[in-house]
């Protein structure tokens, strides 16, 4: 299955990505090879498989238990390029 | 022409549980900006979600009572968007396989029975919030993320904002009579998309339908769906067309806007999530599941209605409270009271009194045998109706049976008739100008009774007084 240059923009706008840069190009040619990819999965003779679940393994669930408070100094901080009043500082966002 | 709308709610409901659906952050509200988090809800690279066995318990106790099948087998599917509250860039939902489907909710509006049914209900992960106020700019805090919800898809069946309004309200005492979700509308525990279409009336085909989002109150509801079907009726007739699409609700303007238009509808390209396993309900586990289920606020309103002779109004306020109900059945299955005498009381006094300090019923001390011992009491006589309004804050408030506070306050009513006879005679030597009055043709029992129960501190008994008052009148002449 080819994916057209249209569809490539449509998704580059839902990723907020800028599809002018040449980069952009180089991008939607890995694109193609991953679905090239998916299309030879496509072509596997699964049998009378027919499963929508794979029910090999099942229920890892664990218990309703609470652990105590974290510190977003710790963790939030260090991970995100702007930390203010607590959180992750993004531009404003209205939609 | 006329028209009729054609309305589909998507509710969301946050289950009340101790932790989150993938992680062991707490899910409590109010926390400190991201003190609730880790690097599963945070979507670090590398970090593993592993579901909560009680979101998987919750959800299903949702479906058994709206009368979905409830899948033995389900799974979890990546839902892709970009946006800053939702850290992994995706959120595990549940696509093809849900946990619940097929279901059917029954509600009543103006007294006639309705039935709305449920496509889906669904588990997930809720998203962070953006803090808007907090710096020039945007805040994001993740305490919500991966927070439990259920999301609950009904078919088109509705057809007013009354219809949606009372469908809301079912759901809502629904789940707080399972107990999985704490119903609080100001703190987001509810919330629900709106899906509205018009057609002809007689019409059975499917209008153009828009999304309306952004609706966190059930009043809001009804007035985002009473302003989109005007708005579409005024459409269609200037000629145009709907255009589907969603738009934002903004309750304060009582207006919609654009918020996406088909073009630019999202494609979430979901998949199975790799990283979660297949659950499996087993038969123990449904049959645990459904013995949690206790009768439902339609079921007892149909019942308050059918066996104890309620109005709608009264079977309505009973039912609507998982604890009023439980009280006034306690009270009925006891045998010794009247369920009209007990569910008096609920809506009256207890109702005014748990408004009035604006607590919960359950968070008292009042017990359905309590209630029984008070009823019991007034009909035996023994305190009067007026002296057991005033006992009962003492009910709500001290472990003290009924008994002893009666006693502690000296209600106990008199009804020994020598020590009546002895009051009503002193008040009649008392009072010449009312036996003259009596005599004269005028009505002065009123005035005399209320000498007596002044008399008697309260305390004497009024059928009693009234019945040795008059007696004594007679012999007057």
């Amino acid at each position: 299955m080819a994916i057209s240059r249209k569809e490539i923009e449509h998704i580059a706008v839902l990723a907020r990505l800028d599809s002018t840069g040449g980069i952009f190009d180089r991008l939607a040619e890995d694109m193609q090879g991953i679905i090239g990819m998916v299309d030879k999965l496509q072509q596997l003779d699964l049998g009378d498989i027919t499963d929508q679940i794979d029910t090999e393994r099942k229920n890892a669930l664990r218990e309703d238990v609470a652990k105590p408070e974290s510190n977003p100094e710790e963790l939030i901080k260090p991970n995100a390029p702007d930390f203010q009043a607590g959180g992750v500082a993004v531009p404003r966002v209205v939609e | 022409m006329k028209y009729e709308a054609v309305i589909g709610l998507e509710v969301h409901a946050e289950l009340s549980t101790e932790s989150k659906i993938f992680c062991s952050c707490s899910a409590k509200f109010g926390a400190g900006i991201n003190t609730h988090t880790c690097p599963v809800c945070t979507g670090m690279p590398g970090s593993l979600p592993v579901l909560n066995r009680q979101v998987v318990h919750y959800a299903a106790k949702m479906g058994l009572a709206t009368g979905c099948t409830v899948n033995r087998l389900c799974k979890s599917d990546r839902k892709n968007y970009f946006y800053p509250d939702l850290p992994k860039a995706y959120q595990i939902s549940q696509f093809d396989v849900p946990i619940c489907e097929n279901g059917e909710v029954y509600f009543y509006v103006d007294g006639e029975k309705k039935c709305c049914r449920l496509e889906r209900i669904h588990f997930e992960e809720d998203a962070g919030k953006l803090l808007h106020d907090e710096i020039d700019g945007t805040v994001v805090d993740f305490n919500r993320c991966g927070v439990p919800l259920i999301e609950m898809v009904t078919r088109p069946d509705l057809h007013s904002s009354a219809e949606a309004k009372e469908f809301l309200e079912t759901i809502k005492t629904t789940l707080s009579y399972l107990d999985i979700c704490d119903c609080k509308m100001e703190e987001g525990s509810i919330r629900c998309d709106v899906n509205v279409s018009i057609r002809p009336e007689g019409s059975t085909e499917l209008g153009t339908r828009v999304e309306m989002k952004n609706i966190n109150t059930f009043s809001g509801a009804v007035r985002a769906i009473d302003f989109e079907v005007a708005r579409q009726i005024d459409v269609v007739e200037h000629g145009g067309t709907i255009q589907q699409e969603t738009r934002r609700w903004d309750d304060v303007k009582l207006k919609n806007t654009v918020m996406r238009t088909k073009e630019d509808a999202q494609d979430y390209r979901y998949f199975p999530d790799p990283d979660l396993i297949a659950v499996e309900i087993d038969d123990a586990w449904m049959d645990k599941i459904r013995s949690e289920i206790p009768e439902l606020p339609v079921a007892r309103y149909e019942r308050y209605r059918n066996e104890f002779g309620m109005t709608a109004m009264e079977a309505r306020q009973l039912s609507d409270s998982f604890a009023k109900a439980e009280l006034l059945d306690a009270a009925a299955r006891s045998g010794k009271v009247k369920p009209k005498a007990a569910a008096n009381w609920i809506l009256s006094d207890i109702s005014k009194y748990l408004n009035d300090k604006a607590v919960e019923l359950e968070d008292t001390k009042l017990t359905a045998d309590k209630l029984i011992d008070l009823i019991v009491l007034i009909d035996k006589g023994t305190i009067s109706g007026a002296a057991g309004k005033k006992v009962l804050p003492a009910m709500f408030e001290t472990d003290e049976t009924v008994e002893a506070i009666v006693g502690r306050m000296g209600l106990k009513q008199v009804s020994d008739e020598g020590a009546i006879l002895k009051i009503v005679q002193d008040v009649l030597a008392d009072n010449q100008k009312a036996i003259d009055d009596y005599k004269a043709g005028k009505n002065v029992t009123g005035f005399l009774v209320g000498q007596c129960m002044k008399a008697s501190k309260g305390q004497g008994n009024p059928q009693m007084i009234n019945k040795l008052l008059a007696q004594e009148l007679v012999k007057l002449g």
